[in-house]
């Protein structure tokens, strides 16, 4: 915690420092980041390029009440929009049930399980992904998350739904229930 | 079954993709260094540039200003006008003398404003003249002397370099001048921030103090010179900004 930073909001009357401000939210934008992206070194390049943009804008960011809300909608759309230009030449391991001679996944643990939804979530479209980590990761009501995402409440309820859709019909999913 | 408390387990599993603070605040910091960095000559021009567009919006300004609320009437004089004089001619009486006289006063504020702009413009000109002629001066300077003498450095002739480079840039008495032999991966790595590639050796000079020639306006803190050993560099490296830590690179000779 520092001066003029308090849960990610301006406390009125302090000057919020652009470097302090950094300090005291970073831990929190590297785990979004890395969540975001499920992808280290990416989540490190949309991070610095998010912070440099935002460090260009500060004077106006400063004065917000929520800056750092504001930042991660700037990790948003850097990742949505680094995503769209690199889409073509990044590639992404298969799950190891779309192995020939791999074994069949135990399904008797949680982590198995989020093995599967981690693989699942690097399949979902990048929209739906974000829609998704905002929501069950930040919590964000629907308007936060189409405010941070550029579209609208409607967008985001059919981006969440789709995704919700794909993550429960999956055929390694049916796989583990089957098992069960 | 998969739940969103499974989904939500699973999103916070991810937080391990986190990259390390350290590397993000490193990397910030140094792409923010990098941004800050002003290349040869930009001070001096950005500078100078300031001035013609602050002149210019005042010039303007002046002229929007200058407009009384009242209509616009326009005299017979009037007509020999440019159009953007005519339609902020609003006289206050309509007595033709106060007229021709309130009308003589804008036209030369109005000429007042362009030849401030003007000398502004020749400013900038004559900065950029500077900067080209002090970087000019500043790579003769290296380039004249072989700076090694059989074998081994002479420190006379790097000091002869540092010294004809700080005239070219008006450094202020009381300026000091170290130097250190590195290489130029080393030496573009603590400019930078990164690690860099690179072993032909060099002898990096910094000069720090007060600069007030070549395009430089007094605040620049250090002038960098990059001097090759041999001939698989081009002379002339030198840049002006925030002095680096000489002694990261090897043992620091003082000039």
């Amino acid at each position: 915690m520092v001066d003029g930073v308090r849960d990610g909001r301006t406390v009125e009357g302090e000057v919020l420092e652009f470097e302090g401000f950094v300090k005291a939210e970073l831990a929190g934008f590297t785990r979004f980041a890395g969540v975001l992206s499920g992808d280290r070194q990416l989540a490190h390049d949309i991070l610095i390029d998010a912070l440099l943009v935002a460090s260009g804008r500060w004077a106006d960011i400063a004065s917000m009440c929520n800056p750092a809300a504001y930042v991660r909608r700037i990790i948003v759309t850097t990742f949505l929009a680094d995503h769209r230009k690199t889409a073509r030449r990044r590639t992404f391991p298969s799950s190891h049930s779309d192995l020939p001679d791999a074994g069949r996944p135990d399904a008797t643990g949680q982590v198995e399980n989020r093995q599967l939804l981690d693989g699942l979530l690097r399949q979902l479209p990048r929209q739906q992904r974000t829609a998704v980590v905002l929501r069950y990761y930040l919590d964000y009501d629907d308007a936060s998350i189409a405010e941070a995402m550029a579209t609208s409440a409607g967008g985001v309820r059919s981006n969440i739904s789709r995704a919700l859709a794909a993550l429960r019909v999956t055929p390694d999913i049916l796989q583990l229930k089957e098992d069960h | 079954m998969i739940t969103t408390h499974d989904l939500r387990d699973a999103l916070a599993d991810l937080e391990r993709y986190a990259p390390p603070e350290a590397d993000v605040l490193a990397e910030l910091d140094r792409r923010r260094r990098t941004r800050r960095r002003p290349p040869l000559w930009s001070t001096g021009l950005l500078a100078a540039a300031a001035v013609v567009a602050i002149v210019g919006v005042g010039a303007s300004a002046f002229q929007h200003t200058s407009a009384p609320a009242a209509p616009a009437v326009i005299s017979p004089a009037a007509t020999t006008q440019s159009p953007a004089t005519t339609t902020t001619t609003a006289p206050s009486s309509s007595d033709p003398s106060q007229i021709q006289e309130r009308q003589a006063g804008e036209r030369s504020a109005e000429q007042q404003a362009q030849q401030a702009a003007q000398s502004a413009e020749k400013g900038a000109e004559t900065a950029a003249a500077q900067a080209a002629a002090a970087a000019a001066t500043c790579t003769r300077a290296q380039s004249s002397p072989q700076l090694t003498v059989k074998g081994h450095l002479d420190a006379t002739r790097i000091a002869k370099v540092s010294s004809a480079c700080a005239r070219a840039y008006g450094a202020e008495a009381g300026y000091t001048a170290q130097w250190v032999q590195t290489t130029v991966g080393a030496l573009y790595g603590q400019v930078t921030g990164r690690p860099q590639r690179g072993t032909t050796p060099v002898i990096a000079v910094q000069i720090q103090g007060t600069l007030t020639a070549g395009g430089q306006n007094g605040d620049t803190e250090a002038l960098l010179l990059v001097l090759p050993l041999d001939d698989s560099l081009p002379t002339g490296g030198q840049s002006t900004g925030d002095p680096i830590d000489l002694s990261a690179l090897g043992v620091v000779h003082h000039i």
